[in-house]
């Protein structure tokens, strides 16, 4: 109770902690000279002791010089003796208040000293106290949150505290700060001192308790996934066990090791595949490798290797299903018969390469499908349309996660067999990128030199493609690489004309659409003038795909009508289609018998079939040179530019006067319809008719188009193409056909009925062409009217007239 | 048994009374309301009437002292204790005009006890 300064007290040395003023400490004591400082304590009145801690933990008789000089003044509030061992004494102790030792004054038998009692440490209130304060608040609630076993008691204890300073001294106490932080803590003597040492500890205290947490977390979460892993894993084994099952992976290499001994398989193959399955075997289920190798051998064990179906070798019978399926097409039908006329006598030989090349709608793709059944082969088809990655068809190596073999080997898995028709569909629209060229790849497949062992990126081991009967179709052999063009037979399959149509729409078409309306063969009649004029005036193309939608739209409108019981057998004639199908949907270009001057029909080829086209010029008074329009081709523009040339050099020997005109007035050229694009050698002549018209103010004749190339000296050669012009020439309405006398022999393509039509010129010179295409020049000036007289029935078009070209209709090129 | 008095201190409520620095223990106290006022019982066996200081300060009674033990003697030591000795602090505070209460004090068989006689 007295103030006095300065006091005497036993001294308890201590070791590893600081105790502070306001909590309760338990001790142990069992050093001599510390329980004979007990004990001095114990003895007095008031059970006062002077506890101060010491710098070394190891010194086991600690010297005054090894104390620390502040320490804390405490009273014993309980003391117990071990049970069984007196020398050991269990103290709980008060801290009271803080001591600075002045003064040892004795060692023996305990440490005793003269000591000053320190004031609290001074109470400030400064804003950076207050800050410290509320950061010191934070703190503790953060500490709280991360110590999830903290009793409640204490919780509440720290939340309620009042005074940080008492709050710090507890913390320091509670917290496992190290002795030497504690012992700063302590001698602080001011509160701005012991809150800034205070938060320190406590920030780098929160940053542990956090990442111990973190870390704490993070292991739990790996522990708990894995052991889950792990029962799961167990409970099914266990399961199996029950059930009778051996280990999965050991079942599924026993079932591959009998699969591989059962198949038929070439050498090499089966030594790789037992090679994997002794990898498969070392490798437990969950390794990400074994998945791939399973594949993998499932992969070699689905393949046909060995496996292929017997050519059925009846030539009759071949004939009788292609007849069956496709009309006409004779050099096909022939090019599959002697196939398998060869089959018959050198069964080893290798199978054709065939490509067929045409518009669309004329039967390719039906056509393999037929050959496949009349060789009695299956058939497999893949659309190689819009492939830009040479993986596609040679697969990725293994070693890509989620790799495939290519799309060969995977159609060969599919037929099952090492012999199908295998149709490689739009082999002209294949697409290149930077990641390879799909055609390239396609070399090898289509070589039979070498695919007889054609190695696929994802199998790795050759497999011999040498049966396969390849079929490529393509609409124009253009875009085809040659060196992929080379390797195939190409067969070109043109246009049908009007009267294969009317055949093919007669004995395919009209009996099929029948049966998909679900009518009776007998419910619904069409004969042949009205399907010729469904052909004529409903559509227009090269194939018979737009037919058949027509047909089938009739179909459908006869079946309404008996659905609706309008009656029940339908004739249709060709007067009543507009009835059923509306208004026509074409007329098709035709020939205009009133051509201005500059004006020539030519001919041209496109994917569908043969067209009709205009080539339109004019001068351009005041400028100089060609200008070409209508979206021409390098090589058509090159064709008009000779026939320019030509004209203009020839001028004399043709007999032009106007020779000047050339001199002095730019050309120009125009090909309608503008928006498709045109190439190609074949409108030379009807350039060079045109440019002459022009020139000689001379009309060409309207009912004459014409195609050829043309040379600068003046020869006309000859092109490709000839029936499909032709038959547009005779669709159009057009009367006189003029040709390169070197293409007479392709008039034989020609249907006679479709030559019986037209009148036919062969030329061999410009020269000879222009005498041909020209109206004469004395009856110029009646021309007009003696046209008109001469063709009655057809009105004029509206675009004929001169002056407006860009009016001109042209509008079957788009379809 | 003895009947002591125990001086009692007033302080003015504007006196700033200082509290001792540490922690000190405190003595159990049971509270009576009598018909006159209050008594308080407060447990402080084997504290000399001499050592005690009973305390108005502002609202609240203030009982301390310190609990010396004057029981042990020369070759005598410790087997085992429980008793709290040293320095004690209470404070009381009871609805109660302090400045208007006549108050006494007395130690009693080891008890302090207080009475208060509140004027009507």
């Amino acid at each position: 109770m007295s103030k006095t300064n300065l006091i005497e007290l036993p001294v308890l040395p201590l070791r590893n902690t600081v105790i502070f003023p306001n909590g309760l400490s338990p001790l142990t004591v069992g050093r001599p000279l510390s329980l004979a400082a007990a004990e001095a304590a114990l003895a007095t009145e008031e059970k006062l002791l002077a506890v101060v801690t010491q710098r070394g933990e190891e010194d086991t008789e600690p010297t005054p010089e090894g104390l620390y000089t502040i320490g804390t003044r405490v009273v014993i509030n309980r003391m117990l003796r071990a049970p069984g061992n007196e020398e050991v004494l269990h103290l709980i102790v008060q801290g009271q208040e803080r001591l600075r030792f002045v003064s040892f004054t004795a060692e023996r038998p305990y440490l005793k000293a003269m000591v000053e009692v320190l004031p609290d440490p001074l109470r400030e209130n400064t804003p950076e106290i207050e800050a410290l304060r509320r950061n010191i608040d934070a703190l503790v609630q953060k500490a709280l949150g991360l110590l999830p076993n903290v009793p409640s008691e204490i919780r509440s204890l720290i939340v309620s505290a009042a005074d940080t300073v008492n709050l710090s001294y507890f913390l320091a106490s509670v917290l496992d700060l190290g002795t030497t932080q504690e012992q700063a803590l302590l001698e602080a003597n001011t509160e701005g001192e012991l809150l800034r040492l205070m938060h320190s500890y406590l920030a780098r205290e929160v940053e542990v308790l956090e990442i111990r947490s973190k870390i704490a977390n993070e292991t739990q979460e790996q522990l708990g996934k894995t052991q889950r892993d792990y029962i799961l894993r167990e409970q099914m084994k266990q399961i199996q066990k029950e059930l009778g099952e051996s280990e999965p992976e050991q079942a599924e290499a026993t079932l591959l090791r009998e699969r591989i001994q059962k198949a038929q398989l070439p050498d090499e193959v089966r030594t790789e595949a037992e090679r994997e399955l002794r990898r498969l075997e070392r490798l437990p289920s969950a390794a990400p490798d074994y998945n791939v190798i399973r594949t993998y051998l499932e992969w070699i064990l689905d393949l046909p290797w060995m496996i292929a179906t017997d050519d059925s070798l009846d030539l009759i019978n071949a004939r009788e299903v292609l007849d069956a399926d496709h009309y006409d097409l004779d050099d096909i039908k022939e090019r599959i018969l002697e196939h398998l006329a060869v089959i018959k006598l050198n069964p080893k030989t290798k199978a054709p390469i065939l490509c067929f090349v045409g518009p669309p709608g004329v039967g390719k793709t039906s056509l393999g499908q037929s050959i496949a059944r009349s060789m009695g082969r299956k058939f497999e088809r893949m659309s190689l349309g819009g492939i830009r990655d040479e993986a596609e068809l040679r697969g990725h190596r293994r070693t890509y996660i989620g790799s495939m073999p290519g799309r060969v080997i995977q159609a060969l898995r599919r037929a099952g067999v090492n012999n199908p028709v295998m149709m490689l569909d739009e082999v002209d629209k294949l697409g290149m990128d930077f990641r390879g060229d799909p055609a390239s790849a396609l070399l090898e497949i289509l070589d039979p030199a070498q695919n007889f062992s054609f190695r696929d990126h994802y199998l790795d081991l050759p497999f011999n493609l040498t049966s396969v009967f390849f079929i490529a179709t393509a609409n124009t052999l253009q875009p085809i690489p040659p060196a992929l063009r080379d390797r195939m037979e190409v067969i070109r399959l043109s246009g049908y004309s009007e009267e294969e149509k009317l055949h093919i729409a007669k004995r395919y078409l009209l009996p099929r659409q029948i049966q998909e309306a679900g009518l009776r063969e007998d419910q619904l009649q069409v004969d042949d003038d009205t399907l010729a004029a469904i052909i004529a005036r409903y559509t227009r193309e090269a194939g018979v795909r737009q037919l058949e939608r027509t047909i089938g739209r009739l179909a459908r409108k006869v079946a309404l009508k008996v659905a609706r019981e309008e009656g029940e057998i339908f004739v249709i004639k060709s007067a009543e289609l507009e009835d059923y199908l509306g208004h026509e949907s074409f007329f098709h270009e035709v020939a205009r018998e009133l051509l201005p001057p500059g004006v020539a029909t030519g001919l041209a080829v496109t994917e569908m079939g043969g067209e009709v086209l205009f080539i339109e010029t004019t001068f351009l008074p005041g400028s100089k040179g060609l200008t070409l329009t209508g979206q021409l081709g390098d090589v058509m523009q090159e064709s008009a530019k000779a026939a320019h040339s030509y004209l203009w050099s020839h001028s004399a020997e043709l007999g032009f006067d106007s020779i000047e005109k050339f001199d002095k007035n730019g050309v120009h050229v125009h090909v309608p319809a503008g928006a498709t694009p045109k190439d190609g050698p074949s409108a030379g002549t009807a350039i060079v008719s045109a440019l002459a018209s022009l020139c000689l103010g001379r009309p060409v004749k309207g009912d004459t188009a014409m195609t050829g190339e043309i040379t600068l000296s003046g020869l006309v050669m000859p092109v490709g193409g000839i029936k499909g012009k032709v038959l547009a020439a005779r669709r159009a309405g057009i009367k006189r056909v003029v040709l390169p006398r070197k293409n007479e022999q392709d008039l034989k393509d020609v249907p006679p009925e479709a030559l019986a039509d037209l009148k036919v010129t062969l030329v061999d010179t410009v020269a000879e062409l222009l005498k041909e295409t020209l109206t004469p020049a004395e009856v110029q000036v009646e021309k007009a009217s003696s046209n008109d007289e001469k063709l009655p029935s057809k009105p004029p078009i509206p675009g004929d007239q001169p002056g407006r070209p860009s009016e001109l209709g042209f509008e079957g090129t788009e379809q | 048994m003895s009947r002591k008095r125990v001086l009692i201190r007033r302080y003015a409520g504007e006196v700033k009374y200082r509290r001792p620095s540490g922690p000190l223990w405190e003595p159990a106290a049971d509270i009576y309301k009598t018909s006159e006022g209050w008594v308080i019982k407060l447990d402080l066996a084997g504290v000399r009437p001499d050592d005690l200081e009973v305390l108005i300060v502002g609202d609240e009674l203030i009982v301390r002292g310190v609990r010396r033990d004057s029981f042990i003697n020369e070759g005598w030591s410790y087997y085992q204790l429980e008793i709290t000795y040293s320095r004690f602090e209470r404070a009381i505070s009871i609805p109660c005009d302090w400045t208007q209460a006549c108050i006494r004090s007395e130690s009693r068989e080891g008890w302090l006890i207080v009475h208060i006689t509140c004027d009507k």
